[in-house]
């Protein structure tokens, strides 16, 4: 059959250039080792053959990475078999057959090898003509496949490195993903909504995931959805009792796929809105947030390195969540913060501007506001050259509305005073029209402990009216006695019982002090007050000095008492002396 | 590069491939991807018209022998025509003429599929 003329050597030379030239030119598996198949099949005439790859760190097993005249569902499977040592062997020569052999019943086994490596083999079937291979053919071939050995071992090698560049491009997109990320997150006015809508760009972008869910403990320590694009219905679920106990289970502690036959009905339940992960975050112990995500585009399989980069960008959008809570937290402090300073420049601007000058008397009066500013209010008003209004009083409440009560109530004292006539001045009726005036124009639980008298500097008498307010103290010689003549509390009440009039005379070094609560209830670190006692102790003691001084060491006492807790009420004080 | 295309048209139950240019190993993907198509068609009477093929080299022969047994197998055949001498000498010196069948004109191989 072997022709041996010039034409048929010049098309075998011409057919080998001309392999070695493609398989050279290109870093395909696929392409050369089908070209090998191609080629030989043309030139021998044999219809069917395979080519197969030895598996790396497997003896006899083989990826059967090229097939032609036989069922092509074959390719890329691994099979079992097991060669003689021979280069070159027939069917006859396989002592130990496996399946695949058998079944293909392949005539020719050429081994491939580069240098001194075994690559992989070479599989004929018969001649379609049923001769034999002639020497010259199988030379032939084995030239073949010398030449295609380095291009194999290079395009093996060429799929490792590549495989492995794509890894690492694969982790630096990743990385540089959660550093755009971390970047966006860690920008000061990102919102919650915005922090999802990054968290959704980032699982399309890098998994086309669609779907997923939040569940995240608020502020009270509650679950609760924040985020589903699927109508989750957790109601059902007692998911605080679920996440919250302490034995947690600890398949619950980690990322899991999902499946359906979950010991956990809630589990379950995820897999059947068609969820496949469970990442739960877990901050001290226990379980702070969940989310649950739907399949990739690709339909494939969660890798490890998925899970591992979509819990970093779980935590980065966890971590800008909490961010986000403790910002909002923030925010509404500033906002009371901001309260309190309209509240405070309220009351420094219903405080007299100035203490009157009384012949005989001297008088100095104090307001020091506390945090959360508690609506004290204090003030002189000089009705005539003898006559000057000494008013003290505490708003129930705190806050901007203490404050506005507190300018209602000035602005009363303030209107009735200067309509003020010595004749037709009728002191409890006035402060009925007060506790009127009051009462119609608040709700009821706000009310005003009020104390105000008229001192009269040329009879020497101090008339008073106490309206529910700590009785002011009265030091004659070494007697204390209380300014308890009034009625009721400011606002309460509709006025029918009235006020009754207090009147005390007043002698040379009589003082008189009124203060507020703050004053005696101001509380040190055992929880102690710093009562009464203790003031009428400092009052006693500074009885010789001027009211300044004494209001002075009162507040130093009472600074001394508390230490270096917090003052948690107005402290407000009014002290008036005869000097002369 | 030389061009290669292939241009498939039905007679009746018979597909007829006409190739055109340069079949090499490089083209010859092509070629099998043509017959891979037919034969998952269940079409098994093929003929190959050559008339305008310039060049063929093994690996393009291979392709035939690649299919020509599950052709066979099911009632059908891959029948060669219209090959320029050139060509046809590349068959015969491997041996296709005694496997093959060959024809002139495509006429000819139509009528033997009937």
């Amino acid at each position: 059959m072997e022709k041996n003329d010039p034409a048929r050597k010049q098309l075998e030379l011409n057919s080998l250039i001309e392999f070695s030239q493609l398989i050279s030119s290109k870093l395909d598996l696929n392409y050369i080792l089908n070209n090998i198949l191609l080629s030989v099949m043309g030139k021998m005439l044999i219809s069917k053959g395979v080519v197969l790859l030895k598996t790396e760190g497997a003896d006899n097993i083989y990826n059967i990475k090229a097939a032609k005249g036989i069922d092509l569902s074959l390719l890329n499977s691994f099979v079992e078999a097991e060669f003689p040592k021979m280069s070159v062997f027939t069917y006859d020569d396989i002592f130990m057959k496996s399946v695949f052999i058998n079944e293909h019943r392949f005539e020719y086994y050429l081994k491939i090898y580069f240098q001194n490596k075994y690559l992989g083999i070479l599989c004929l079937g018969k001649k379609l003509n049923k001769a034999e291979l002639t020497n010259n053919e199988i030379i032939f071939i084995e030239t073949m496949l010398n030449i295609s050995a380095s291009a194999i071992e290079n395009t093996i090698k060429f799929v490792q490195v590549s495989d492995l560049n794509n890894s690492l491009s694969n982790k630096i997109r990743q990385l540089n993903s959660l550093f755009e990320l971390g970047k966006e997150f860690n920008s000061s006015f990102i919102d919650k909504e915005k922090i999802i809508k990054l968290l959704n760009f980032s699982l399309l972008g890098n998994f086309g995931i669609k779907d997923f869910v939040i569940i995240s403990k608020d502020r009270n320590k509650k679950f609760i959805i924040l985020k589903d694009n699927k109508n989750l219905e957790i109601e059902s679920f007692d998911l605080d009792k679920i996440f919250s106990d302490a034995d947690l289970p600890a398949e619950l502690r980690y990322t899991i796929h999902i499946k359906e036959d979950s010991a956990f009905p809630f589990i379950s339940y995820l897999h059947s809105m068609g969820f496949e992960l469970f990442i739960p975050t877990i901050i001290n112990n226990e379980i702070d947030s969940i989310i649950c995500l739907g399949k990739k585009l690709s339909g494939t399989e969660f890798s490890k390195e998925d899970i591992e980069f979509l819990e970093s960008i779980m935590n980065l959008s966890l971590i800008s969540l909490h961010n986000y809570f403790l910002f909002q937290e923030y925010l509404s402090k500033q906002k009371i913060e901001s309260e309190l300073m309209v509240a405070r420049e309220i009351q420094i601007a219903l405080l007299p501007d100035r203490i009157p000058d009384i012949n005989n008397y001297k008088v100095a009066g104090t307001n020091i506001p506390a945090l959360h500013i508690g609506g004290d209010y204090f003030d002189f008003i000089e009705l005539t050259k003898d006559k000057t209004v000494l008013v003290i009083g505490d708003v129930s409440g705190k806050g901007t509305p203490a404050s506005l009560l507190m300018a209602s109530i000035q602005s009363a004292v303030h209107s009735y005073l200067k309509l003020y006539d010595e004749e037709n001045f009728d002191f409890a009726k006035v402060t009925e029209k007060i506790n009127e005036l009051i009462y119609e124009n608040t709700s009821p639980e706000k009310f005003i402990t009020f104390f105000w008298g008229i001192l009269d500097s040329k009879e020497n008498t101090f008339e008073y009216i106490n309206a529910g307010h700590n009785p002011p103290f009265l030091l004659k010689g070494n007697e204390y006695s209380e300014l308890k003549e009034g009625g009721f509390i400011i606002g309460i009440l509709d006025t029918a019982m009235g006020y009754e009039i207090g009147k005390v005379h007043l002698d040379k070094d009589d003082i008189i002090v009124l203060y507020t609560d703050g004053v005696t209830e101001a509380m040190n670190k055992k929880e102690e007050e710093f009562g009464e006692a203790n003031l009428k102790k400092v009052i006693t003691s500074n009885r010789e000095k001027n009211p300044d001084v004494i209001l002075e060491s009162i507040k130093n006492s009472i600074v001394d008492f508390t230490r270096e807790m917090p003052q948690y009420d107005d402290i407000t004080m009014i002290v008036l002396k005869k000097i002369s | 590069m030389e061009e290669f295309s292939i241009k498939t048209k039905q007679n009746d139950d018979i597909s007829i491939l006409e190739l055109e240019g340069y079949l090499d190993a490089h083209t010859s993907v092509e070629l099998e991807k043509c017959f891979e198509k037919i034969i998952s068609e269940k079409k098994f009477k093929i003929i190959v018209n050559f008339e305008k093929l310039s060049y063929i080299s093994s690996a393009g022969l291979g392709v035939f022998m690649a299919f020509i047994e599950s052709a066979r197998n099911n009632a059908g055949d891959i029948k060669l025509c219209a090959m320029s001498d050139k060509i046809y000498n590349i068959f015969d010196m491997l041996g296709f003429p005694i496997l093959f069948e060959i024809y002139k004109e495509e006429k000819t191989a139509i009528e033997k599929f009937s």
